[in-house]
């Protein structure tokens, strides 16, 4: 058990490209915290930074308060679960587990036997110890993966991606899995991931990376409720945050398109800058799950109403997406992160399945408006101070 | 921030493999840097090992013919891989994509040869061909070169025909082009990378080969390293020009190689990929 | 539209390309058939009349008494014969002790290989240079090798410098130390092949295999050991194979050029004997006989290869 902590971490690789810049983390002894973002967002540089698979360059990481900068992996206690599994092909299940316990040292015979035994147990391998690889299915195979870094009760586990090459349903399973495994091990745990699902329902704390940067990290449901800017709000949530590019005017009211929507007290009060912005542009942003079918309220009290033609109608089952044309711009940001689902111009309404709103019509959304966010649309920050 | 200590650690593990990696690299250049020395020198240079000259090459010029086995190792090299190209990408082809009835049998078989050692059937080879008047000319060690070459290179053929899509053969003869001149105008023009190891990976072979050499071409055509061969073990006492023709028999290939090296370590690397 | 009105117009503008339907298709079976066959011949006639047919000579003329102009058939008593011949044994122990290089001939290679794939700055130019011997004749590697060992040699130069003058030999002059000298020199030539197919077999290697047990605690050594060294198998056997051929074929030169065949029968190899039974004693029924072994030898050794291409490292090919 142990506390990882990265101090300004920053990683440049030789050909100039900056991969992570100044990342300051600090994950508590028994946590579970992800690693989210998009490909590319220096996540996995992040994870094999702190097993010392690649050099910082500048900053420091500590384990338990030690930096480890220059420890080599082997001597870092830390177990790494890939996302490729990297599985010794040539090897059972049984030795692949074995493994590192048997050249290591330090373990009896025996002592490895019973863990590898106990782990196979817990994974439910039992059948399958003396098979190959190859053999195996994905999930095996993943489990396989996770059965070696358990055995050697290492001070932390480290998780690059290790659902990704697993098929949705058995992702979901295993995602369950692996929350129930780590909270029974109580073994501090880093898990990437770039699915934000996966990321919510998994960390205790989530941390969102982008551009090697990161850009937020709290606990999931304040990530929800109060993204700390316009990357978050877009990445995290199915479908994404609407945003949009509007105009506040006196009162306060918020204005886009021929639509005008007064902002109601509380959402002032949570924007106390708000008033800075007057007369100027912002982002909107309102969620899709907080547009409702103005039809199917029945106590709208003093929720606003706007009306708008659907372009297109989605059915999921458990609910319909109604994507409305609006008259303003959708808010494009340029790392595209979040809005490349929504051409311009169009935003998502999440509605309760029973709605009769068809494609062609203009419908009338009831806009829980309490929900409303806003961000500065020079900087992409939250409109909060 | 990487600690001194580590970085020179890491500083001397890199020396370290960088004078082990020059250490063998000088194994293996000096071979090459006695024969260009001693290649400039007299005998009596040779024997104190000092000083140049070049009376070794004027030895050597006087002792053999060498021009004219220069050339005709070209004409060898050249006859007997234009020959194992022609045959090599038709049968290639045939097998990858044109596949008959026994034709997998039949593509087991010309692999296979493969594995025929050259002395064991050197001497009936031999009599065959000169039974047939083969061996006062060219003739004979072409043909043997080329069948000595035809198995690997067909199977170097149809692993990279295999490699392109079944789609584009059939659409040329959906097309109305005839499965021949479908080879002719779409398979050809693609085989240019492998045609290209196998040009190098033969002409290495056969202009560095002695047995057939010795064997099939009359003394007149004799090829440059057949000829320095015998004159090895013949009675000159000469060394400076035995290594003066061992560089000049030498340097074509290297030459080859240099420019070439890519589809050299290719073709090695397909042959492992079944 | 009805099925009946497609069918027709569909008939009509098949009829134009020709006929559609099982015939064609068996049309076009048979050209392709025509022309596979066609294109194979050329190849086929070649590995036949000059690969094919001197085999099945050679395996009639090893049981005959033959000097290039009359044949007196023996028959199969020849090889009974040679079984008893001690020449024959003689000259088969050569060849096994040279075998015994292969080993060497796999094991440096290795090492190179591994030194290479550490990708210290300009491997790559030396990688260029390991591979550089390939180009160069068995001849010309045999020229300097004759200097390299012999009694006013190379070797013996380097010996007196370093203050071991005094076990200057002629290594060339006794059988067991001509063996080892040609050794030397077949190992000294396999390195570029053998480096260039492990470097390329440990390019192929997963990379977070080598990072999983560099996390799980395993030294660089153990690593190479346990990790990269049982991946490489198959690369290994083919590796192997090309030596062991390469040990039966290719030292011709080597001997013809350094040692022809001596001292004595001393480094007389099968393929050296061939030749010589053929070319200098005129008995060209020996020299088939011998190459008759050399045969089944070879293809022994390719088809244990065959076999051993059924590999137990599970991923990958």
């Amino acid at each position: 058990m142990a506390r990882i902590e990265l101090d300004a971490v920053t990683k440049q690789f030789p050909d100039g490209t900056t991969a992570v810049t100044s990342l300051d983390l600090a994950v508590g002894d028994g946590e579970l915290l992800v690693l989210v973002g998009p490909s590319g967002c220096g996540k996995t540089t992040a994870l094999r930074m702190i097993a010392g698979l690649e050099d910082v360059t500048s900053g420091t990481i500590s384990i338990d308060g030690r930096p480890v900068n220059d420890v080599e992996p082997r001597h870092r206690d830390i177990a790494m679960v890939f996302q490729s599994y990297a599985l010794y092909p040539h090897l059972s299940v049984y030795d692949n587990m074995a493994f590192s316990l048997k050249y290591r040292g330090g373990v009896s015979k025996a002592e490895i036997r019973q863990r590898v035994a106990d782990a196979a147990r817990i994974l439910e391998l039992e059948p399958y110890l003396q098979r190959r690889p190859r053999q195996l299915s994905g999930g095996q195979r993943q489990r396989v993966a996770m059965g070696r870094a358990i055995v050697r009760q290492p001070r932390a586990f480290l998780m690059d991606e290790p659902l990704s090459n697993l098929d949705a349903k058995l992702r979901v399973q295993m995602r369950a899995e692996i929350a129930q495994l780590q909270r029974a091990l109580g073994t501090t745990t880093i898990y990437v991931t770039h699915d934000q699902t996966e990321a919510m329902t998994l960390g205790s704390r989530v941390a969102v990376i982008s551009g090697g940067v990161l850009q937020q990290v709290a606990a999931p449901q304040e990530l929800y409720r109060r993204p700390a800017n316009l990357f978050v709000a877009g990445f995290i949530g199915s479908p994404p945050m609407n945003l949009i590019d509007a105009r506040l005017e006196h009162g306060p009211v918020v204005a886009f398109g021929p639509h005008r929507l007064a902002v109601p007290p509380e959402v002032v009060r949570e924007h106390p800058a708000l008033e800075r912005h007057l007369g100027g542009e912002v982002v909107l942003g309102i969620r899709p799950e907080h547009l409702h079918d103005a039809a199917l309220i029945h106590d709208r009290g003093s929720w606003p109403v706007i009306e708008l033609p659907i372009r297109l109608r989605e059915e999921l089952g458990s609910e319909v997406q109604l994507h409305g044309a609006i008259g303003s711009a959708a808010h494009v940001s340029e790392d595209g992160g979040a809005d490349d689902v929504r051409s311009l111009a169009t935003i998502v309404a999440k509605a309760d399945p029973r709605t009769k709103i068809a494609e062609g019509e203009t419908a009338a959304l009831a806009v829980d408006a309490a929900e409303m966010q806003f961000f500065d649309r020079a900087t992409g920050a939250s409109i909060r101070r | 921030m990487a600690v001194p200590q580590i970085q020179l650690k890491r500083k001397i593990t890199t020396g370290s493999l960088l004078i082990l990696m020059v250490i063998v690299a000088v194994v293996m250049l000096y071979p090459f840097w006695y024969i260009v020395d001693n290649a400039f020198r007299g005998q009596a240079q040779y024997d104190r090992q000092s000083g140049h000259s070049l009376s070794g090459w004027r030895q050597l010029f006087a002792n053999l013919p060498v021009a004219g086995q220069l050339l005709n190792s070209t004409v060898v090299c050249v006859a007997a891989i234009a020959i194992i190209l022609v045959v090599s990408t038709t049968a290639g082809f045939a097998f990858a994509k044109l596949r008959y009835r026994g034709s997998g049998m039949i593509f087991l078989l010309v692999v296979s040869a493969l594995m025929v050692p050259l002395q064991s059937i050197l001497f009936p080879e031999f009599v065959n061909l000169s039974n047939v008047h083969l061996t006062n000319s060219y003739t004979g060690a072409v043909l043997v070169y080329a069948a000595l070459g035809t198995p690997f290179a067909t199977f170097l053929m149809a692993t990279y025909y295999r490699g392109i899509s079944d789609e584009l053969i059939e659409a040329a003869v959906i097309d109305g082009l005839g499965y021949e001149r479908t080879f002719l105008q779409i398979a050809i023009p693609l085989s240019l990378p492998a045609v290209a190891t196998i040009t190098v990976l033969q002409f290495i072979q056969i202009w560095d080969d002695l047995l057939v050499g010795l064997f099939f071409l009359p003394t007149s055509q004799r090829t440059i390293t057949a000829g320095l061969a015998t004159l090895s073990t013949g009675r000159t006492t000469s060394v400076p020009s035995l290594m003066a023709g061992s560089l000049i028999s030498a340097i074509p290939a290297i030459i080859v190689y240099l420019i070439f090296q890519r589809h050299l370590v290719k073709g090695l690397t397909l042959g492992m990929g079944k | 539209m009805s099925l009946t009105e497609v069918a027709p117009v569909a008939g009509q503008a098949a009829g134009r390309r020709g006929r559609s339907g099982p015939a064609t298709r068996s049309r076009l079976a048979r050209r392709r058939r025509r022309a596979g066959i066609l294109l194979s011949l050329p190849a086929l006639a070649l590995v036949i009349g000059l690969l094919a047919v001197p085999v099945g000579q050679a395996v009639y003329y090893s049981m005959t008494q033959w000097n290039g102009i009359t044949t007196t058939w023996i028959g199969p008593s020849t090889y009974s014969a040679l079984v008893k011949d001690p020449i024959f044994w003689r000259v088969l122990e050569n060849n096994a002790l040279l075998l015994l290089a292969v080993p060497v001939a796999i094991g440096i290679p290795l090492a190179i290989a591994a030194l290479l794939n550490e990708h210290v700055r300009g491997w790559r130019f030396f990688r260029s240079v390991y591979f550089l011997p390939t180009a160069i004749s068995w001849v010309v590697i045999g020229m300097f090798a004759l200097r390299f060992f012999s009694a006013t040699g190379v070797l013996n130069g380097l010996l007196a410098h370093v203050g071991f003058g005094a076990s200057a030999t002629d290594m060339l002059a006794g059988e067991h130390s001509a063996l080892a000298a040609l050794a030397i020199t077949f190992i000294w030539s396999m390195v570029g092949t053998n480096t260039i197919i492990f470097l390329t077999g440990m390019a192929t290697l997963d990379p977070t295999l080598t990072e999983a047990a560099r996390v799980d605690g395993l030294s660089r050594v153990q690593i190479f050991f346990r990790v990269t060294l049982p991946l490489l198998t198959r690369f290994i056997q083919f590796s192997f194979v090309i030596t062991v051929i390469s040990a039966f074929s290719a030292l011709f030169s080597l001997i013809f050029v350094m040692t022809s065949g001596g001292p004595g029968y001393g480094t007389t190899t099968l393929e050296f004997f061939i030749y010589q039974a053929g070319f200098q004693q005129v008995q060209l029924g020996t020299a088939a006989l011998y190459g008759v072994v050399l045969f089944v030898i070879m293809a022994i050794v390719g088809l244990v290869q065959l076999r051993l291409i059924k590999p137990d490292d599970g991923g990958g090919w």
